[in-house]
């Protein structure tokens, strides 16, 4: 082997769970990345397994997406949204039986979702153990990332703030997984230097930032961003390639453009008569995705033409192989220039696969086959087994970074949401505050102060201010940051005063549920 | 828009993105008829209203007051906009602001400004906020700079202004946003959901009030300051400053010697991003104001200062210093500050103890030889660094949140895109053209006219009916579940064509049938373009044979 591929999918979404409503839009989002990216996931982890497929994969799972995963009403939501999307598919099958091309599309998803019920059901409706089943066989590296997905260096620098996003990540990892992670994935690649010490007291080992934070590193890297460098504190700074990136994304070379792939928006939530798909939709009163879409991108300003899945995964099979060639050349151009192999670190929201680009998991279960069986170039690694492999490497410091939109922060500290830093700020000092005050409180105070600390978690989470600057839902967004700061202030003020509303508590610990053995001590 | 373009000479000013809580509850149509009047006034510099406090409690400006002071800037010219004025709340925004930057001798320490028109009680109307760019940062050209105003003792003349529409002075709707595919993930349709009313917001303190000034840097241009006064704090200032507002002060490095900028605040300010020249900087903001002193002069009042923020380096560093350590995998982190008999919170580095430890000849710490075929050389290293360089800069990859513009549907689509350009190592066999732009599609329908009027036109087909429960039905052959009273109902898509469809029935004891036989028919005939779905020529009636 001349060198590594290192592939790191990163699945995370925000704590959402309404045990208030009977349905609730939002919670969509967790359906329909289950429904698309994380169940057919693993499906391709049981083919790999089954045809002794080798190559391993970096899977990051964030702690909310966990709890979500491993909540009891959201599991049985979800069963509730499998069960409607296959009974809409047999609908479908019988609607489209004078629309032809349609009525091959609505067999092949009721077939895809009773695939998935039985996944699903295989598993007990229970993914993180699924995905802990591969890991303990060896086939995947799961790693963790903050509590809450909060972009660390715009935490004002607060330490018991870092450090409490980070350990509380690693004590539930434990929980879920069983060992100790060695890999942290940083919300949004975003580094600054003064987490590292609290990832070092976690014992993580490494981590990823983009190209640029690794290339504009005191001092220069040799190798750029084909070898890790290690932090003056001893943790490993993988770069994002940028080559493998761009031909997943660019305009010019990205592959989920191509016109036989199935296009995102169009879907018969929209497209078909409101009354007969609404038992359907996320949220009863408006119009939106089912998941059921019958057509491909197409290209041209025309009338879209019917889905293909045939030539669809006929796509998805030619980019992986153009993919895996691409792979080759470049490790075999840099092994020549090279004193040591080199590794290529891809890493991507495991969301792109399945989600958004529909054949996005046929496109990695091609390569990563194509990869086991048609080459020697290089092999497929976790970056925790190339430092076990290589353990000496240059010292430096990466550069302040994200992967975000131009680089650094603006996407996620901008003129829509700079509103909400200097409540997190206040918030999370008082958190500390809180904490240093009441070492051993009485059960009550105990309670309190817990759901304290998980309330400015929730408030911290990136997801907010992104969606805010994107639009997607900011009401709901804006409403969110709000309302966790709003209860955490409550808390304080009668933690403060020791006098607990504790009905008003048990309502708020029902509803933000997370976290249950949180370490307040970690604020202090 | 645009019309603000017009007169802006340089950097984005934040009322040309900013959105806040209430515009973004707002309907499009809204924000369109702004964009369309600001339009129609493209002539007229516009300059931001007042920032408005957040929470409800505190006074809010008036409308009358925001004209003012957009009449006081129509005066002024172009202008270098170096900061980019800042909101005073979640709820309310303040529209955009073109700074006055103005340079000083690297010499001169920092005169203070004249003071201004109005005197400080009560506070003087809004001012358009000014920078001052001093000697330490100044380095670009400052052509267009507006004149300082002039010391006087006369209270001022109201300006004459044009009474412009209250509608200018609302909120824009931001950019479309840069998401990408799996930015896609909080996608809930094609364009966002509609504000929900039920969602009532509870109010956030409008401030803590600790006096605290905060830096953080944006980007290695950018800087984000924010201060924690109440609005009586903050009134209160206002109140003592001559100016009528609180300046903020950047300086390269520590809080000492003459500023690198000098911005003259809104009055409601609460933040504010500031563009500073050097990337891989470090930079302290000061809060404070000018107050009058005995003789007309004006002497600074700090309110707070911040801690130092470094902005992020943007090229490959100079410094090329090599230091290989070894660091075993198996080993815990904390267990190599043992091993190097420095346990606990050693300020010590890691790496540093690991370099202890292999001069120690410690086995574990010793660096391995490289594994590659031949040793290091220059030659080896030139071809490397080609290979680097390649993939610096940015953008060079774009991020999980980058590419929005080529996947948002309809009208915020960018510029049609080339098919793959594939640099290696060959074309994509036999792949069409892809263009991600083409990857969004508009909900629900064809792409609309260049009028934007469309039609799409469809039609269905619902069969019901009912018969004893627990009989047994099929519909076109298949079986269809009947509801506990015996209802069904079945529902078709019906393109274009002619078609039978035989309904069958069996009583629960076999014993006896019934059945139609309903012949349906449909044509289409379209005047204009019109959205339609014909059916397959091919297909056959739906005859249990055929299903």
């Amino acid at each position: 082997m001349q060198g590594y591929f290192a592939l790191i999918l990163h699945a995370h979404l925000p704590f959402v769970r309404h045990p208030e409503h009977e349905k609730f839009l939002e919670e969509s989002w967790l359906f329909e990345a289950v429904t698309e990216t994380y169940l057919p996931l693993l499906q391709v982890l049981e083919g790999w397994a089954r045809d002794g497929v080798t190559g391993r994969l970096t899977l990051s799972l964030s702690p909310t997406l966990c709890t979500m995963l491993t909540d009891p009403l959201l599991q049985g939501r979800y069963e509730r949204h499998l069960r409607g999307l296959i009974e809409l598919a047999e609908k479908e099958i019988r609607r489209t039986h004078w629309e032809r091309a349609f009525h091959e599309l609505a067999w092949m998803y009721h077939h895809r979702l009773t695939g998935l019920r039985d996944t699903w059901r295989a598993y007990d409706g229970n993914l993180v153990a699924a995905f802990r089943k591969f890991q303990d066989a060896g086939r995947l590296e799961i790693i963790t990332t903050a509590a809450t997905h909060a972009l660390l260096p715009l935490l004002g620098h607060h330490a018991p703030t870092l450090r409490a996003q980070i350990l509380t990540a690693r004590d539930h990892y434990r929980a879920w997984f069983g060992r100790d992670p060695r890999g942290f994935w940083l919300p949004e690649c975003a580094y600054a230097a003064a987490i590292e010490p609290f990832l070092q007291e976690a014992n993580i080992r490494w981590f990823v930032v983009d190209a640029h934070g690794l290339l504009h590193a005191e001092p220069r890297p040799r190798y750029g961003v084909f070898a890790p460098v290690f932090t003056p504190d001893g943790l490993a700074v993988f770069g994002r390639d940028p080559e493998s990136s761009r031909q997943v994304w660019s305009r010019h070379e990205g592959y989920p453009g191509d016109l036989r792939y199935r296009d995102f928006y169009r879907d018969i939530g929209f497209d078909l008569d409101f009354d007969y798909v609404r038992p359907y939709l996320p949220s009863p009163d408006h119009r939106g995705f089912t998941g059921l879409k019958y057509y491909r991108i197409t290209g041209g300003t025309g009338a879209k033409e019917p889905y293909q899945r045939a030539a669809a995964l006929q796509a998805a099979a030619e980019h992986a192989g153009h993919f895996l060639n691409a792979r080759v050349a470049q490790i075999q151009k840099l092994a020549r220039a090279m004193d040591r192999p080199p590794i290529i670190v891809a890493p991507y929201d495991a969301e792109l696969f399945g989600h958004w680009w529909y054949e996005g998991p046929e496109f990695l279960d091609y390569f990563v086959r194509k990869a086991a069986f048609d080459q020697n170039t290089f092999a497929l690694i976790t970056p925790d087994d190339y430092l076990r492999e290589h353990a000496t490497h240059q010292v430096a410091r990466p550069a302040p970074s994200s992967w975000g939109e131009e680089g650094y922060y603006r996407v996620w500290l901008n003129e829509t949401n700079a509103w909400i830093y200097p409540h997190l700020h206040a918030a999370q000092e008082r958190m500390t505050e809180l904490a240093r005050k009441f070492v051993d409180p009485p059960p009550l105070l105990e309670r309190a102060l817990k759901q304290a600390a998980r309330e400015v978690l929730l408030a911290q989470a990136s997801d907010w201010p992104f969606i805010l600057r994107t639009g997607t839902s900011p009401d709901y967004a804006r409403r969110r940051v709000k309302d966790h700061l709003v209860r955490f202030l409550t808390l304080y003020e009668q933690l403060r005063k020791r006098r607990v509303d504790a009905r008003w508590l048990r309502e708020v610990e029902q509803r933000d549920a997370i976290f249950p053995d949180i370490n307040v001590a970690y604020w202090a | 828009m645009k019309a603000r373009k017009t007169s802006t000479s340089s950097s984005r000013t934040s009322g040309q993105t900013r959105k806040t809580a209430k515009t973004a509850a707002r309907p499009r149509t809204r924000a369109r008829k702004v964009r369309a009047t600001r339009a129609a006034a493209a002539e007229t510099p516009e300059t931001p209203p007042p920032a408005e406090t957040a929470a409800s409690p505190s006074p809010k400006p008036k409308r009358a007051a925001r004209t003012k002071k957009t009449a006081a800037t129509e005066t002024q010219s172009a202008a270098p906009a170096s900061v980019e004025p800042a909101p005073a709340s979640p709820k309310k925004r303040s529209a955009s602001t073109r700074a006055t930057s103005k340079r000083t001798s690297p010499a001169t320490p920092p005169t203070p400004e004249p003071p201004a028109p109005a005197s400080a009680e009560p506070a003087p109307e809004p001012k358009r906020p000014r920078v001052r760019r001093t000697a330490a940062a100044a380095t670009t050209s400052a052509s267009g700079e507006a004149p300082a105003p002039k010391p006087s003792t006369r209270k001022p003349r109201a300006p004459r202004v044009p009474k412009l529409p209250p509608i200018l002075f609302e909120p824009d709707e931001p950019a479309p946003p840069p998401v990408s595919g799996p930015g896609e993930k909080f996608a809930l349709g094609p364009t966002p959901p509609e504000s929900r009313a039920e969602l009532s917001e509870p109010e956030l303190p409008e401030a803590y009030g600790t006096k605290r000034l905060s830096l953080t840097p944006c980007d290695p241009h950018r800087l984000y300051a924010w201060w924690d006064l109440t609005t009586e704090q903050q009134a209160r200032f206002n109140r003592a400053s001559a100016d009528g507002h609180l300046v903020l002060r950047i300086f390269s490095g520590a809080a000492s010697g003459s500023p690198a900028l000098e911005i003259h605040l809104h009055p409601e300010s609460r933040f504010w991003f500031v563009r500073v020249e050097e990337a891989n900087a470090p930079y302290t903001a000061e809060l404070g104001y000018y107050r009058r002193a005995a003789g007309g002069a004006r002497r600074w009042t700090r309110v707070a200062v911040s801690a130092t923020a470094h902005t992020p380096p943007e090229t490959i560093s100079t410094e090329a210093a090599l230091e290989f350590v070894t660091l075993p995998a198996e080993v815990p982190l904390p267990e190599i500050r043992a091993l190097a008999g420095r346990p606990g919170r050693e300020a010590r580095p890691i790496t540093a103890l690991a370099g202890e430890l292999r001069r120690s000849g410690h086995p574990l710490f010793q660096p391995a030889a490289p594994p590659g075929p031949t040793p290091w050389t220059p030659e080896r290293q030139r071809a490397l660094e080609e290979l680097v360089v390649q993939t610096a800069g940015r953008p060079t990859a774009p991020g999980s949140i980058e590419i929005g513009e080529r996947v948002r549907p309809g009208a915020e689509r960018g510029a049609p895109v080339v098919g793959p350009a594939v640099e290696q190592p060959g074309p994509l066999p036999a792949s069409p053209a892809g263009a991600l732009w083409n990857v969004s599609s508009p909900a629900g329908g064809e792409a609309p006219l260049a009028r934007g009027f469309w039609l799409n036109v469809n039609a269905e087909l619902i069969v019901y009916g009912a018969t004893e429960p627990g009989a047994s039905v099929s519909v076109g052959g298949q079986p269809v579940k009947l509801r506990p009273d015996g209802t069904f109902s079945c529902r078709f898509a019906l393109p274009d064509g002619q078609y039978e469809l035989p309904i069958v029935a069996t009583s629960p004891d076999r014993a006896e049938t019934r059945a139609a036989l309903l012949r349906f028919s449909r044509a289409t005939t379209a005047r204009g373009e019109v959205g339609a779905q014909p059916g397959d020529p091919n297909l056959k009636p739906p005859t249990p044979r055929n299903a």
